[in-house]
């Protein structure tokens, strides 16, 4: 399987995601939803199979390939957000957020580019990105949430439920962990293949700046339960680090001697 | 609840005074900065560990000693710790922006592209072991279970930041650069000064794995690569079918490893000169015209060889990249020698309190290159960074999984 299969799973997959998502607000049976988001997980895991099988490389090299996770997992952290605190609008917000990276992926081609330089070549490379991915996909639930906190106290002058922040507390110590992890497993992996476990690569320093971020956030939140207001924005400006460590790093002038541009 | 406004260092201190502290810190930080052009260096082993010691048992006797005086409880305190995080962060933001380099390159204005060897990063990171260890000290005297992870993840973020900023002057990285058969035990750093090693290494045998070559569609006039498919060029494949502008293009054979025969062409050869070939048929869907021919990579004897389609566009093969590149050598150390190591990337070897790593090669001769770059690391801290990791993460993940375990039981209660 190559890219040149993916839009046709990608547009099967994105069917069943707005469906579920439809299915989960107006069918009377759960079942409906349920079946349907979890029938366009299975479509796009499977094309992620395929695709690292076809390519004999684990497809996480390109920013392309980065998307394609997160699409997955995104979808999947809204869904089991709603599955265990029973938060429901999550799921359409993070198909539609998933539905963006499908289609950005449609749009900008990527390289169908089977070969994997000998620095990627290590049994750390999935675990590391993975883990980032899923935090990645976590923390923008989250963000989702303090995204949808701000519009309704800016433009409809309506104060959310607190439960709805508590519901960010808990996406935020489940992403802070996996971040960490992500963290951890990168500096391991350096220190086996360039030598050093710190370097204050661009990259590097980024994905530090993300964790501190958050960071801030948790202590806010430890201390400061009663300021939500804070809590809303400062979850947004993490989010905006960590979409700069993921991929607005590309443009920055610091990046151009990073280890970590694969891509072109 | 109406607040009752208090004046800013009228107890007790919030944010305002962790900030006017932050604000005089830094002011502190630029002003070295400014007066001393000299980037900071940490003093070598044994000095930094004692320094290391000294500031470790000065923590909690301090913490003890003078806890009745407020500003040392402060310092332990959520606003205290937040805003060390945050001058922390603001040097990483600049670090993360101004791209920073090497010791021997002209410094800018306040030391903005080697903020490692600042005043500022200096003072911040003492500002943030400082208050991460009185939280830890604070936590620790008065400790209960529960406290596992906190107490875990704060000690082992200081445990990092402490063994990380230490080991900045005991870390040796060195470049040893060494061609097939000779023997070498120095090595350059950096800077390019030279250094002796504990140790000589000699290279057996230095050899590369590559990827097939790519396609390429080359103008003839220009010699670039068509720039359509240029960030798409197909890994060369036997039996595989293309379609490049309007050539159909069939791979018919495939050689990874040939050398060049007067009567077919090329043939197998596993020479250690051998380069990739290919014969590649191709209809050009515009004439109507088949045309078929060999096309390969080059080596020091051997000329690439391209395939003429017509007066616009010829067929060539892309560099090959590396799949693996690896270095077959000896080790001499104290009178012993270690034979058959194999040194490949993302695999080092450890040796007499170094490591040694597979970094790179002549990239001009590529796979025919007979030097193999090997980097040698000591870096005697790791051990404590990596526990100061380990107890971090584990922290973190307890702290994770209590705070789940509280919520159900509070659940349960209700």
């Amino acid at each position: 399987m190559t890219w040149l299969e993916f839009p046709y799973f990608a547009a099967v997959s994105a069917l069943f995601y707005v469906a579920g998502s439809v299915f989960l607000y107006t069918s009377k049976n759960k079942l409906w939803g349920n079946a349907a988001i979890i029938t366009g997980l299975a479509v796009l895991g499977t094309f992620i199979g395929a695709f690292w099988a076809g390519l004999d490389r684990l497809p996480l090299r390109t920013l392309g390939e980065t998307r394609l996770w997160y699409a997955f997992f995104l979808v999947l952290a809204g869904y089991l957000t709603y599955l265990r605190w029973g938060i429901k609008w999550i799921v359409p917000y993070s198909c539609g957020l998933a539905l963006m990276f499908l289609i950005l992926n449609i749009v900008f081609v990527e390289a169908h580019d089977k070969t994997l330089m000998p620095a990627l070549q290590s049994p750390w490379f999935a675990p590391h990105v993975i883990v980032y991915m899923i935090s990645y996909a976590v923390l923008a639930a989250s963000a989702l949430v303090s995204a949808k906190a701000l519009f309704e106290m800016f433009f409809r002058n309506r104060h959310v439920n607190d439960d709805v922040l508590k519901l960010a507390d808990n996406l935020v110590s489940v992403g802070f962990t996996f971040l960490s992890l992500g963290l951890i497993f990168g500096a391991f992996w350096a220190k086996e293949a360039w030598g050093h476990y710190w370097t204050w690569d661009p990259k590097e320093t980024w994905a530090l700046l993300t964790w501190l971020a958050y960071l801030v956030y948790i202590h806010i939140r430890f201390r400061h339960k009663q300021n939500e207001n804070l809590a809303y924005f400062l979850l947004f400006i993490s989010f905006v680090v960590l979409i700069v460590a993921w991929f607005g790093i590309n443009y920055l002038p610091s990046a151009a001697n990073s280890v970590h541009t694969y891509s072109n | 609840m109406a607040e009752v406004k208090r004046k800013t260092w009228e107890k007790p201190w919030g944010y305002k005074e962790s900030a006017a502290i932050v604000a005089g810190l830094m002011i502190i930080g630029v002003m070295l900065d400014m007066l001393s052009a000299a980037i900071v260096e940490m003093p070598v082993y044994p000095y930094n560990a004692i320094l290391g010691l000294v500031f470790m048992a000065l923590i909690p006797c301090v913490y003890f000693s003078f806890r009745k005086i407020y500003v040392v409880r402060w310092l332990s305190e959520v606003p205290a710790c937040l805003g060390a995080i945050v001058l922390f962060s603001l040097i990483a933001l600049a670090m993360a922006v101004v791209p920073q380099v090497l010791e021997g390159q002209p410094t800018m204005v306040l030391k903005l592209n080697k903020l490692q060897g600042s005043w500022l990063f200096t003072i911040s990171s003492i500002y943030l072991l400082t208050t991460l260890g009185l939280v830890v000290v604070r936590r620790i005297s008065t400790f209960k279970v529960a406290d596992i992870g906190f107490v875990a993840s704060h000690l082992g973020m200081w445990i990092v930041v402490m063994a990380a900023g230490l080991s900045s002057s005991d870390l040796k990285r060195f470049q040893v650069a060494v061609e097939e058969g000779q023997t070498v035990n120095m090595a350059y750093d950096k800077d390019y000064s030279w250094h002796t090693l504990p140790f000589a290494i000699k290279l057996d045998d230095f050899s590369i794995d590559e990827f097939p070559a790519k396609l390429a569609l080359v103008k003839s006039a220009t010699m670039e690569i068509e720039s359509k498919v240029k960030n798409n060029l197909p890994l060369i494949e036997k039996g595989k079918l293309f379609k490049l502008k309007n050539f159909s293009i069939e791979i018919v054979e495939y050689l990874p490893s040939a050398k060049a025969d007067s009567s077919k062409g090329f043939v197998v050869s596993e020479d250690s000169l051998a380069v990739q070939a290919a014969f590649v048929k191709c209809f050009n869907n515009k004439t109507g015209q088949t045309k078929e021919a060999w096309i390969n990579s080059s080596s020091p004897v051997q000329s690439a060889g391209v395939f003429y389609l017509d007066s616009t566009y010829l067929l060539a093969m892309t560099l090959p990249e590396p799949k693996k590149f690896s270095s077959k050598i000896e080790i001499l150390v104290h009178n012993d020698i270690k034979k058959n190591v194999l040194l490949e990337v993302n695999k080092p070897f450890a040796i007499a309190g170094w490591k040694l790593y597979q970094t790179g090669y002549d990239k001009e001769k590529g796979k025919f290159s007979k030097l193999s770059i090997i980097e040698a690391v000591r870096d005697p801290w790791v051990p404590a960074v990596y526990l100061g990791i380990i107890l971090s993460m584990a922290g973190i993940i307890i702290s994770f999984w209590t705070k789940k375990k509280e919520k159900r039981l509070n659940t349960n209660g209700k």
